[in-house]
């Protein structure tokens, strides 16, 4: 793999840990896993593209945000106080979704950025206006990334340490404790869901930008790239606590585009990647059950074996 | 001063499964009681605090915490003047969480400064409050103030549940409710937890319903006894008649009026 590739692989991974932050908060802390985010990725991806075309890069980005952010809080709300089964409200919202987005792209499944100015021309023209050298300058989106996705780790790490982050840890850890200790659960539940939300699409906002293109099938699969790189991270760097799970993340993001690059150079056919992903997921989280299969099937071994 | 003024619940009404848990129970709690409540398996004894406590909801009846009308208050409302324990020594605290941070949450609860700034931006303890922290955790003689750190997780049954202790009555609640909460633990822990609960209670005067299926711990403890039997109380016993009680008493007591044998579900030790 050239320097290129392996530079490019880290800047995706850069992007992609800014929605590894979003499944962390549901699946990780909430101990919920939510479906909406692969409607609620391109939710994001197409409010970006919209508003970039129209020539706001900065709104762009904000309003993606905001807009899955109130995707999250409809699953929330459809689970909690509808009593809706989670997957069901997950896949609900995503559903709905994709006739919402198909609306705010103006019926077409795919839009091009091509010519557009984004947060990544704008900083590249900050960097040059500043007269970097161009080897500096030819990475500027690397930089952008890098700074953006510190800041993300500074912001959730710190939120983490407040009482609310506090209290959304404790609801996925003990809900019962929780509720003990006169919190709202559901309204915890749902404040999740919108900040886990709100990050997956603001890594959609960003992503359209950074490809300078929009299609409507962009998000799926999204939360298996995130879960899987989740958990190549935690098992290679761990997760004692917060600020270690997140630097993992960010890590694993990293790792699992490097893997990706490594495979499609070695010729492997992307379209078994998926498949790929999947049964690490599956098996990882299978690890459990399996080591108590085998340790059962040990003591039965020792107890009738030798006979 | 909480009073129950004839509060009834029924589950599974009109099925073959309806079973009346609670029938019109009455029962007046003044500052600084401490009541121990006994009877057998399926008493309703769980039941009248879990009403109390908000986790059902009464078909009938009132339910006054310091004159306030609790019957239509959600749970985590009424959590913020309840504190809580209950059998299972894991269900009280966040196991993944440093023991610092499960007093955090324990100590913001019902405290008064909540306000946006306190819950959004309030980052960790300050130097005085985790002082504060170490020196109540103390009190409990486990060394847990020298692990701050170290996640919950990694304590024993009896730890647990004597942190879970402190969390529910860190900061003074109007009332503690305590369902077995040593029932799960080995003798010796028990013994260690009850001893911990019964001083607090009497250091912070704190109104107390405790349920056990002990009764030398119910005879030993408190001001004031209570037997249930079937959703109803079947006898009640102020401090001076309790003194007198003595095991035997109890059991026969309780075989006249229930025709149930109590000795099947009760310890005697
Ligand atoms: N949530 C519930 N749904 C249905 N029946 C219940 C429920 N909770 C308690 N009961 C029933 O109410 C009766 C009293 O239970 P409980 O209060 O737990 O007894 P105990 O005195 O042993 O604590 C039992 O018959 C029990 O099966
Ligand atoms: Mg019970």
């Amino acid at each position: 793999m050239s320097l290129n590739t392996i530079l490019g692989a880290i800047e995706l991974g850069l992007l992609f840990s800014i929605m590894s932050f979003g499944i962390y908060i549901t699946f990780k802390v909430l101990d919920f896993p939510d479906l909406t985010v692969d409607g609620s990725f391109t939710a994001g991806a197409v409010t970006s593209a919209v508003l970039s075309i129209a020539g706001h890069p900065y709104l762009a980005i904000l309003a993606g945000t905001l807009v899955s952010c109130f995707a999250g809080m409809v699953t929330g709300f459809l689970h909690t106080k509808m009593k809706v089964n989670y997957i069901l409200a997950g896949i609900l919202t995503m559903t709905g979704l994709y006739s919402i987005n198909l609306k705010i792209a103006g019926g077409t499944p795919n839009l091009s950025l091509f010519n557009v100015s984004t947060i990544f021309t704008e900083f590249h023209e900050l960097l040059t206006s500043i007269g970097l050298p161009s080897q500096v300058l030819e990475r500027s989106n690397l930089i952008l990334l890098l700074l953006i996705v510190i800041a993300c780790m500074l912001v959730l790490n710190l939120f983490f340490k407040t009482q609310m982050g506090l209290a959304l840890r404790a609801t996925g850890n003990n809900e019962e404790m929780v509720r003990a200790s006169s919190i709202n659960t559901d309204a915890m539940k749902i404040t999740g869901l919108a900040l886990a939300n709100a990050f997956v699409g603001l890594c959609a906002a960003i992503y359209t930008q950074h490809q300078t293109f929009y299609d409507i099938s962009q998000g799926i699969g999204m939360m298996v790239v995130a879960l899987t790189s989740i958990i190549i991270g935690e098992t290679v760097f761990g997760k004692r606590t917060v600020l270690n799970s997140l630097v993992s993340i960010v890590l694993g993001a990293m790792i699992y585009r490097l893997l990706l690059s490594f495979a499609l150079a070695q010729g492997m056919d992307p379209n078994d990647w998926k498949l790929l992903c999947a049964s690490l997921v599956a098996i990882v989280i299978s690890i459990p059950t399996i080591k108590l299969f085998i340790e059962k099937r040990r003591k039965r071994a020792r107890r009738y074996g030798g006979k | 001063m909480l009073e129950l003024k004839d509060i009834s619940i029924t589950f599974n009404e009109n099925t073959v499964n309806e079973k009346k848990a609670l029938q019109h129970i009455s029962l007046t709690v003044n500052d600084g009681d401490f009541i121990t409540i006994i009877g057998s398996n399926g008493a309703g004894k769980s039941t009248l605090l879990n009403c109390i406590s908000g986790s059902y909801e009464i078909d009938e009846g009132q339910i006054i915490l310091n004159g306030k009308h609790m019957e239509y208050m959600k749970e985590y409302n009424r959590a913020k003047k309840i504190g809580r324990l209950f059998q299972d020594p894991l269900k009280g605290t966040a196991p993944d969480m440093s023991i610092e941070e499960n007093l955090e949450l324990a100590y913001r609860r019902g405290n008064e400064q909540n306000s946006l700034y306190h819950r959004f931006f309030k980052i960790g303890l300050t130097k005085a409050e985790r002082k504060l922290m170490k020196e109540k955790v103390s009190l409990l003689g486990l060394d847990l103030e020298s692990r701050f750190a170290s996640k919950v997780g990694l304590l024993s049954g009896g730890q647990r549940q004597a942190l879970t202790l402190m969390m529910a009555t860190i900061n003074t609640p109007d009332l503690l409710l305590l369902d077995e909460h040593t029932a799960a633990l080995d003798p010796k822990t028990a013994k260690q937890v009850m001893e911990i609960t019964d001083q607090l209670i009497k250091d912070e005067k704190i109104t107390t319903i405790m349920i056990t299926h002990n009764i030398a711990q119910a005879l030993h403890y408190g001001n004031r006894l209570i037997m249930m039997n079937e959703g109803k109380i079947l006898y009640e016993f102020s401090n001076e008649e309790k003194a007198k009680l003595t095991i035997e008493d109890v059991m026969k007591l309780y075989q006249q009026k229930s025709h149930n044998d109590f000795s099947d579900s009760m310890l005697l030790d």
